[in-house]
């Protein structure tokens, strides 16, 4: 299997916290991997940096083979938990910056997930609410045909339903190759979805491997395991 | 780089209309009052020459602050995140809020020309014929004692000196928001010391740039005025390339967003 994202004693540090220590990681192409953790374990820090958005205070990230910058931006479509979205925008005017912006956007495919999270295009962004915003950050992020997609608690602030409508766009959105590197406290509703889990803690990864091999050798759900892990 | 701008007149022009809205009203009702004033036409002239010393520098302010907003919003701002997650470098970040600072400042400029011109020619074009034509004026323009042909290169050099060396103000402001940004970001007081960095910046500009002139005037190697404003502006183009360099540089290697 090809390695998409390499990480090397991957540090960073705020202040005289360590969000990430001596990470080592390797992500491999065309997988969908859950990054679990509590909080504060390191799990944004993580795709801060995947998406360049932070820079490491030591070691090295590669993603295809090199540092993390413009050319790896080109590829990779990072989903955060903040309110990001240009309040100003229309939501038309989003899918239009985003089709100037990212080469590998594609428009129609946006009109189709608004349609499926009930979002109009002549809605202003602002006038969102909570679980609208979540929904559009989902749709601009997975509407690009991007080698990887990070996503950083996807159904935080949503209800059930708008959870169901959330988990269908990005199952759909898998395309050959692609890799997912999803966070999320709602483990059980991501399990079927997961061929991998990274367990992190303090900003190392205290558990790796694969989530069906973990349910067969462990006889328990990833959501067990994650309770064991934590000791919760 | 193009797209990048696009999106910040589009984000402003609404701003920019209300503002010219507000600075036409402003400018009508300043006019009716000096027209309705009953004294001479010069001393009418004068007082909207008060009007407009005032307006340019308002508008200078505006500029200076509308431009420094531009680019600390994205910095400090989650929304910060649109542009800095989309696959352009630091430069061309940069380069954009610059071009499109520039483009806002010769708005500024164009509307402040026309609205002086629009002014003067239409309201007081006889007085202002009899003040060009009148004794006193061309005796004042006679003592400086030069042809238009030997005026315009000065006029051309005193504003290209005057454009360059504010858009190296914008680029070192830029820098030391940068700076706090970056290498001061997790320092107590980053603010302050950022604030003081760029005091420092201007007094090193400052100083170089009054060093580099007296050396050359010591060493008696101009003997024309223009010479000393032309190597002004290559000292202010390359203090201000090497401030974006600087912020280019730590945006896209040393800051956190």
């Amino acid at each position: 299997m090809t390695v998409l994202l390499k990480t090397d004693n991957l540090n960073k540090g705020f202040f005289r916290n360590k969000a990430l220590a001596n990470l080592n990681l390797e992500i491999e192409k065309g997988k969908v991997y859950g990054l679990l953790g509590p909080n504060g374990s390191g799990k944004t820090t993580f795709f801060k940096i995947a998406a360049g958005l932070y820079k490491p205070s030591s070691g090295s990230m590669l993603i295809d083979g090199r540092h993390v910058g413009v050319e790896t931006r080109k590829i990779t479509a990072f989903m955060p938990t903040e309110d990001f979205l240009f309040k100003w925008m229309k939501i038309k005017m989003l899918l239009n910056f985003y089709a100037d912006m990212y080469e590998d956007f594609n428009i129609d495919q946006a009109r189709d997930f608004l349609e499926q999270m009930e979002l109009k295009e002549d809605m202003k962004v602002k006038n969102l609410s909570t679980g609208m915003k979540a929904r559009l950050k989902l749709v601009v992020t997975m509407a690009r045909k991007a080698s990887i997609y990070l996503l950083d608690e996807p159904l935080n602030g949503i209800d059930i339903i708008s959870r169901d409508k959330i988990m269908k766009v990005i199952v759909s959105s898998l395309h050959e190759n692609c890799t997912v590197i999803v966070s999320s406290h709602f483990v059980s509703e991501l399990e079927a979805l997961m061929d991998e889990v990274i367990f992190l803690d303090k900003g190392s990864v205290v558990l790796a491997g694969n989530s069906e091999q973990f349910r067969l050798e462990r006889k328990c759900s990833i959501e067990e395991l994650y309770k064991e892990v934590y000791h919760a | 780089m193009l797209k990048l701008m696009k999106y910040e007149f589009i984000r402003k022009w609404r701003i920019l209309l209300i503002f010219l809205s507000i600075v036409l009203v402003i400018n009508a009702n300043v006019l009716y009052r000096v027209l309705k004033w009953q004294n001479s036409s010069m001393e009418q002239m004068a007082a909207l020459g008060v009007f407009f010393g005032g307006l340019v520098s308002v508008f200078f302010i505006l500029f200076i602050i509308n431009v420094t907003h531009m680019y600390s919003r994205d910095l400090n701002n989650k929304s910060g995140y649109m542009i800095f997650l989309t696959p352009n470098s630091g430069y061309k970040i940069l380069g954009a809020k610059v071009l499109t600072g520039i483009l806002e400042g010769f708005i500024f400029l164009g509307l402040f020309s026309l609205l002086m011109a629009g002014n003067y020619l239409g309201f007081f074009s006889q007085p202002l014929s009899d003040m060009i034509n009148s004794e006193p004026f061309n005796k004042f323009f006679g003592q400086i004692n030069m042809s238009v042909g030997e005026f315009l290169p000065y006029l051309i050099s005193v504003l290209v000196t005057t454009f360059v060396s504010i858009v190296t103000l914008v680029l070192t402001i830029f820098a030391a928001e940068t700076i706090r940004k970056s290498i001061l970001a997790e320092r107590r007081y980053g603010a302050l010391i950022s604030t003081i960095i760029f005091i420092l910046l201007i007094w090193v500009n400052g100083k170089i740039t009054s060093l580099v002139v007296n050396i050359v005037n010591q060493a008696d190697i101009f003997t024309n005025g223009i010479h000393y404003l032309n190597l002004t502006t290559i000292l202010q183009i390359i203090f201000g390339a090497a401030m974006f360099a600087l912020s280019a540089y730590l945006l896209d290697k040393k800051m956190d967003i």
